[in-house]
């Protein structure tokens, strides 16, 4: 409370004591000349009295009238109180004292005045003298009573004059001000909403509108400090503060989260900890800022993050004392990394696509030419008998069944990667899975997986795309294949492929004994480019279009595992009613 | 300084020296002078205060003494007369008349001088009346008011009831007469018509008449200007250098508050004629059996 009311005391205070100053200045002045005023009066009136008696003696005088004079002293003693005594001596050689009268009271102070008695001509004749006592007691009295009522107006001006300051200053200056400081503080807190308004038409108000404008300048040109706080803190990059040493001065809670640490552990801590931070520091310390710089940083829990990393350095304030700090934005790399990688694994496939026709192509010929050398043969050991043309025969018919086949894998390869546009039509779904087996059949075997096939006797159709949905085929029973050989050398790997129709709905399953999927892996194998087989082995993008061919079928692609216990994947199809 | 500045400067010193000695051995001539206040006493004072300065300076320098002249004033012509005749003061001045009675008092009083009016032993007193008055002639008076100075007065009683009887005028013939004591009281009286006519000095008269012209002169009379007394028994050396002093009185500050031009010397003849109209003051009074009061 004192401190916010400084200034009106200062004010009260310092024109109090002026006014004191000035008032004791004044009395000194005027006091004496108060004094001087009354013993003035005084001696005037001691004038006119030794004037009067002057001018009463001389009848008496030169009638030699003592009685009279007597008369004339007794009558003027008793009018005036201050009067003490009245002596008239005659002009003559003995002095003689015709009247001499005193008052009653002979203790107090007594001022003297004498007067010659004269008839004035062209020359002054003397008759005698008046001395004339009067009493100073009354004129001090008086001048005490004029000097104290002079300290008690001046007292009183005083009080009045400070009572009226308080409430003046209070009123006019210290309300306004302690106003103007309470908006100061909330605009020094960053909030420029607030208006800075007050009702004083004076230089108080003219420093409102200032600071008012200054404001508003201010709200066009920067943001509030709560707006910037939230940007920092919506930040998905990691922000770091820190100083010409490389200590962390500020984190924003990304930077927290995505390294593990609380951010009281990184604050204070060097930034060596989390980084190799030297060319970091030479470059701000250098340039002023770094752009773009490739970094890896390192988690609590010991995972490299790759980052890309900005910095610039914010300059100090001599002023202040304030150092020069560096701030750096850093944006996490790997999820960008990885769909890096899926992007040129699809462009790899996409080429390979493209190149898949050519592909066939080449080696379509030549396996016609085999087959067709193949079928001569054949044809040249027809009417021949021998064990020897009866082995040939048979090699014969292995080779020209083993042609067929490639012709068959190429030809539905090249059929496959060059299907882009869907066609929907009535298709078997039997014959669907039939032709998905013929492309990954060696594979399975390869990889020793026996696969069960549990189809159902109606041939049921679906409205879709057999290219497309021999994609989601292929894609599943190469995912269980893979699932299947993740498991130990020895295991002996089943699949079971089954269709069957369940109401309105066909129903497609294909279930391994692979590793299983777990719960979590199960929320996230449908997305793009999520994959949790070693990088090269796979894009992460199986899944992701096996459910968007689906879907596009108007049916549902779900799965179902439990770690370690395999999985089974379901195709849920609408039956074509026909 | 040469030598003949030197020996000048040696006589002076010398002189102011003997001077002084003499003075102190003759010892300073202490005496009283008494007037009566015609007046207020100051005015009085002013009047003869100078005339005494004079009498003191002139008598200290010829006869190189110190003189003291004590200045005595009384409120009444009959305590003037009284104190001179009685001795109370060396001398004194009185009016004619006043002189005239205080001689009766005490015959061995002497005449110092009488004053010198204009070069003249006399001077005139007049009979007035209102300006408008159809009063032509002191017979005209009577059957009216007439006013009448002090009782002792020369000119305010004596002279002037002298000219009233002479004119055929006394008490009875008058509608009412009375002493007003003072010269300008018998003007005002008659000024604002109180009194149909009146006696007073002619000084009085041109003095208070002056500017509003309020009352005219009806008749005028000759009057002796006043003596200078020395009491019965002054010391013969005092009396002569107080006459001497008189004569010789040539300051024109001091005279001309006396309004006078100086004194001559007199004796009692000047003042027979007052005496004789003195005498006569029983002719106007005997005509009291019709006086008004």
């Amino acid at each position: 409370m004192f401190h916010k009311r400084r200034l009106d005391l200062k004010l009260i205070l310092w024109t109090s004591l002026f006014t004191i100053l000035i008032t004791v200045l004044y009395l000194s002045y005027k006091i004496p000349l108060e004094r001087q005023r009354f013993i003035k009066q005084m001696n005037a009136q001691a004038r006119i009295l030794t004037y009067a008696i002057s001018k009463a003696s001389v009848g008496p005088i030169l009638y030699d009238d003592h009685p009279a004079l007597q008369q004339l002293v007794e009558s003027l003693i008793e009018k005036e109180a201050a009067v003490a005594f009245i002596r008239i001596t005659l002009a003559d050689d003995n002095k003689t004292t015709v009247v001499k009268e005193s008052s009653t009271n002979s203790q107090e102070q007594v001022r003297i005045y004498k007067r010659d008695i004269k008839i004035s001509s062209d020359k002054n004749y003397r008759l005698g003298e008046i001395k004339l006592g009067m009493y100073t007691s009354s004129y001090e009295a008086t001048i005490e009573d004029h000097i104290w009522s002079l300290v008690v107006i001046m007292l009183i001006m005083l009080i009045v004059k400070i009572i009226t300051q308080v409430l003046l200053v209070a009123k006019m200056v210290t309300r306004p001000l302690s106003q103007l400081v309470q908006k100061a503080q909330v605009l020094g807190e960053g909030d420029l909403a607030s208006p800075i308004r007050l009702v004083n038409k004076d230089e108080l108000g003219t420093l409102a509108c200032a600071l008012d404008n200054m404001r508003v300048k201010l709200s066009a040109s920067h943001v509030s400090k709560d707006y910037v706080e939230n940007i920092i803190k919506s930040l998905m990059d990691m922000l770091i503060v820190f100083d010409v040493h490389g200590k962390i001065r500020s984190v924003n809670f990304s930077t927290s989260k995505m390294l593990g640490y609380a951010e009281d552990e990184l604050i204070g801590a060097q930034l060596s900890m989390i980084t190799d931070c030297t060319d970091l520091l030479h470059g701000l310390d250098e340039k002023g800022f770094v752009s773009e710089t490739e970094k890896v940083f390192m988690t609590k829990s010991g995972k490299q993050i790759p980052v890309a990393l900005s910095g610039s350095a914010i300059k100090g304030d001599a002023a202040k004392r304030k150092r020069p700090e560096m701030v750096c934005i850093a944006r996490n790399l790997t999820e960008l990394k990885e769909t890096q990688f899926q992007l040129v694994q699809s462009a790899k496939l996409a080429a390979l696509g493209e190149m898949s026709s050519g592909l066939a192509h080449e080696i379509n010929n030549p396996l016609c030419i085999i087959k067709g050398f193949n079928d001569l043969i054949g044809m040249k050991l027809k009417g021949h008998e021998s064990a020897f043309c009866s082995d040939l025969r048979e090699y014969t018919k292995s080779i020209h069944d083993n042609c067929v086949r490639i012709i068959k894998i190429v030809n539905h390869f090249r059929e496959f990667s060059r299907q882009s546009h869907s066609s929907m039509q009535s298709t078997s779904i039997n014959e669907v899975v039939s032709k998905s087996l013929i492309l990954v059949r060696e594979q399975l075997r390869l990889s020793s997986v026996v696969v069960k096939q549990q189809l159902v006797d109606d041939d049921i159709q679906v409205m879709g795309d057999s290219i497309q949905l021999e994609q989601v085929f292929i894609n599943l029973i190469s995912n269980a294949k893979d699932a299947i050989s993740s498991c130990a050398s020895d295991f002996v790997g089943e699949m079971i492929i089954s269709t069957h129709k369940q109401g309105e709905t066909v129903v497609i399953e294909f279930t391994d004994n692979g590793a299983g999927i777990t719960e979590e892996e199960q929320h996230r194998i449908f997305d793009p480019f999520y994959t949790t087989k070693e990088v090269g082995r796979g894009t992460g993008l199986g899944l992701s279009v096996s459910h968007s061919i689906i879907k596009a079928h108007k049916g549902h692609l779900r799965c179902q595992s439990e770690e370690g216990k395999g999985a089974t994947f379901r195709v849920e199809l609408p039956l074509l009613q026909l | 300084m040469n030598c003949w500045a030197k020996f000048r400067f040696v006589c002076v010193i010398v002189t102011t020296v003997a001077v002084i000695t003499q003075a102190e051995a003759l010892g300073p001539l202490k005496i009283t002078f008494g007037v009566n206040s015609t007046d207020s006493p100051s005015v009085v004072g002013k009047k003869f205060l100078p005339v005494l300065s004079g009498i003191e300076n002139l008598i200290s320098k010829k006869y190189q003494q110190a003189v003291q002249v004590r200045f005595k004033v009384f409120r009444t012509y009959d305590d003037t007369i009284k104190a001179v005749s009685e001795g109370k003061v060396d001398f004194a001045r009185l009016g004619p008349a006043s002189y005239i009675i205080a001689k009766k008092q005490n015959p061995n009083i002497l005449l110092l001088a009488m004053g010198n009016r204009k070069g003249k032993k006399s001077f005139k007193g007049l009979i007035i009346v209102k300006q408008d008055s159809p009063i032509k002639s002191i017979a005209d008076l009577k059957g009216k008011r007439f006013a009448f100075g002090n009782k002792v007065s020369t000119i305010g009683r004596y002279l002037s009831q002298v000219e009233l009887v002479k004119a055929g005028v006394c008490a009875k013939n008058l509608a009412k007469y009375d002493y007003l004591k003072r010269h300008d009281n018998v003007f005002s009286a008659v000024a604002n018509g109180a009194f149909d006519a009146g006696a007073l000095k002619e000084s009085t008269f041109y003095k208070r008449n002056k500017k509003k012209n309020k009352v005219r002169a009806l008749h005028s009379f000759t009057n002796v200007t006043k003596p200078w007394i020395a009491k019965e028994g002054l010391d013969p050396t005092t009396f002569k250098k107080l006459q001497w002093a008189l004569l010789n009185l040539k300051d024109k500050a001091a005279l001309k508050a006396l309004k006078s031009q100086g004194f001559f010397p007199t004796s009692h003849k000047d003042y027979a004629y007052i005496e004789e109209a003195m005498d006569k003051t029983g002719e106007f009074d005997n005509c009291l059996a019709s006086k008004v009061e």
